[in-house]
């Protein structure tokens, strides 16, 4: 315990004796935890706009004209009980003329049309959404199911089944190169991070060897350099949490509204960004532990 | 206390630094070991420090042999020694008091003890009042001091000196040995390597001549006769 305590003392004394050496090492943690935080932060916003597109993705089903509202509701049940369907918004007659006529205000002809026709010629809409992208293709199998051509005067899903097939890819894409891009610039990290350690060891080289001729055992010599190390990447990590912050904090709005996330969407994902930045402290911690290990180990054998 | 039986050292290809070394060393005994550069003296600190292995032979110190000792038990061995090197590998960035104190402190003196001896072990070596400054702020001969301290600071049995005055002037070379004197007076087997030829006839203590890495003259209060 008291060797302990002394490797801690001394790691933390050594750490602002050496300030220069300390703080060109910290800086250059900091910079590979940011990258790779930022990577992280990157795979998150794809996901993001991913689920966004995924939200924007619907089936829209054209009702007869001449439903009752009970054969409405039938339907919606029947729909209801389809598990691949997260939603079902209703539209009445009513609602689709106004939204129809909002939409095509700016158009005479149509409007007179409309006019000229004396009634509603348009009927109920029924929105899906489905919980998953993968289960598009499903629902729309079970919709295309004779027993409910009575009520579906028409579809419209021939465009989103493309669109969910290209947002499928791409969600596909950014996982795979997410994983591939965070595992090359984990590498890239790993190899900076122990080469820079790697230096400032070095220059403590004769301290290790006078430690070690005058009698400290090796885990003894080992432990205030590995002590040291860690504080490296626990100062990098705070530095990094710190601009994340500064970002986050003048800059959300605008990266948001720039990648057309809403922020509540943004939010929901609250958690997975704190683990995120909980993995890398991690990461940095048993980075610098085992490269100061290492690296104090070519000198222990004195 | 010290033993070497037929001890060699080899060097690939061919290079012979100790040939057939025999050497006992009584405990309390002040012993002057001498030559010319690449006689072997550095090689013998080296074996007893268990920096190097002996390739053929034994190195017993008490009843431990040291010649095929562990190196998880090298620590210890070194803590029954003290060590002065001619370039006194001191740590800048400590100051005296931290630098005599490191000597306990590696090997896990509790702060209660290394607050009683670092003083006492100060005052032995006249640096009482010059504690709290840092390597760079000392003389050479001052700074050979604090070494010596941190080399008994733990107080071994033996201490071991390579070249201590190699970079001292005269003043401070009559200094450092008669501290040296003062730490064998007290009871410490100082095993003293140089090729200063007015310390070893100052000393008037045992002398062992090497010379290409064999003993060619053992004198029990020799003289410098190469």
């Amino acid at each position: 315990m008291v060797n302990f305590i002394r490797s801690i003392k001394w790691a933390f004394r050594s750490f602002f004796r050496h300030f220069g050496l300390s703080l060109v090492t910290t800086i250059i943690i900091t910079f590979s935890l940011f990258s790779l935080t930022l990577l992280l932060f990157l795979n998150i916003v794809g996901n993001i706009i991913v689920k966004n597109l995924q939200n924007r993705i619907d089936v829209n089903l054209y009702l007869k004209e001449n439903l009752s509202q009970e054969e409405i509701e039938s339907f919606k049940n029947s729909l209801a009980k389809e598990p691949e369907i997260k939603e079902i918004i209703y539209i009445s007659p009513e609602k689709s003329l106004e939204i129809f006529k909002e939409k095509h205000k700016e158009n005479e002809l149509i409007l007179k049309s409309l006019e000229i026709l004396g009634k509603n010629p348009l009927g109920g809409i029924i929105i899906l959404r489905a919980k998953s992208i993968e289960s598009y293709p499903l629902i729309i199998e079970k919709i295309s199911n004779p027993i409910y051509d009575k009520f579906i005067q028409e579809k419209d899903f021939y465009e989103h089944e493309k669109i969910i097939s290209i947002v499928k890819r791409i969600s596909q894409k950014i996982y795979f190169a997410g994983i591939g891009i965070v595992l090359i610039f984990t590498f890239v990290s790993i190899i900076a991070i122990f080469n820079s350690i790697r230096l400032t060891v070095y220059a403590r080289e004769e301290e290790i060897k006078i430690m070690r001729l005058i009698g400290a055992t090796s885990g003894f010599a080992r432990t205030p350099f590995v002590i040291e190390n860690i504080f490296y990447g626990i100062f990098a990590w705070l530095i990094n949490l710190g601009v994340f912050f500064l970002i986050f904090k003048f800059g959300l709005e605008k990266i948001l509204s720039f990648l057309e996330i809403e922020k509540n969407l943004f939010l929901s994902y609250q958690q997975e960004i704190i683990n995120s930045f909980l993995a890398v402290l991690v990461f940095s911690i048993l980075l610098t532990m085992i490269c100061g290990s290492l690296a104090v180990r070519k000198y222990i054998r004195t | 206390m010290i033993k070497f039986v037929n001890v060699t050292k080899f060097y690939p290809p061919d290079i012979y630094a100790l040939r057939d070394i025999n050497l006992y060393v009584k405990p309390s005994e002040f012993v002057s070991i001498v030559g010319q550069s690449g006689a072997g003296k550095t090689t013998l600190i080296k074996l007893l420090m268990a920096e190097e292995r002996p390739s053929k032979g034994k190195i017993i110190i008490g009843d431990w042999d040291i010649s095929k000792i562990k190196p998880s038990e090298i620590p210890y061995l070194r803590r029954q020694i003290g060590i002065v090197f001619q370039d006194f590998k001191l740590l800048k960035e400590k100051t005296v008091y931290e630098n005599i104190a490191y000597g306990l402190e590696v090997i896990g003196a509790r702060n209660k003890f290394i607050k009683e001896v670092v003083p006492q072990v100060l005052r032995v070596v006249g640096l009482e009042k010059k504690y709290k400054r840092f390597p760079d702020q000392l003389s050479v001969g001052e700074k050979q001091r604090v070494a010596i301290a941190r080399a008994i600071v733990h107080r071994p049995k033996i201490l071991a000196a390579d070249e201590p005055t190699g970079n001292v002037d005269l003043i401070n070379t009559r200094e450092i040995i008669d501290l040296f004197k003062k730490i064998n007076e007290m009871g410490t087997t100082v095993i003293l390597v140089t090729h200063n030829r007015e310390i070893v006839n100052y000393l008037k203590t045992r002398v062992i001549i090497l010379e290409h890495g064999q003993i060619i003259s053992d004198q029990p209060e020799g003289r410098y006769i190469l």
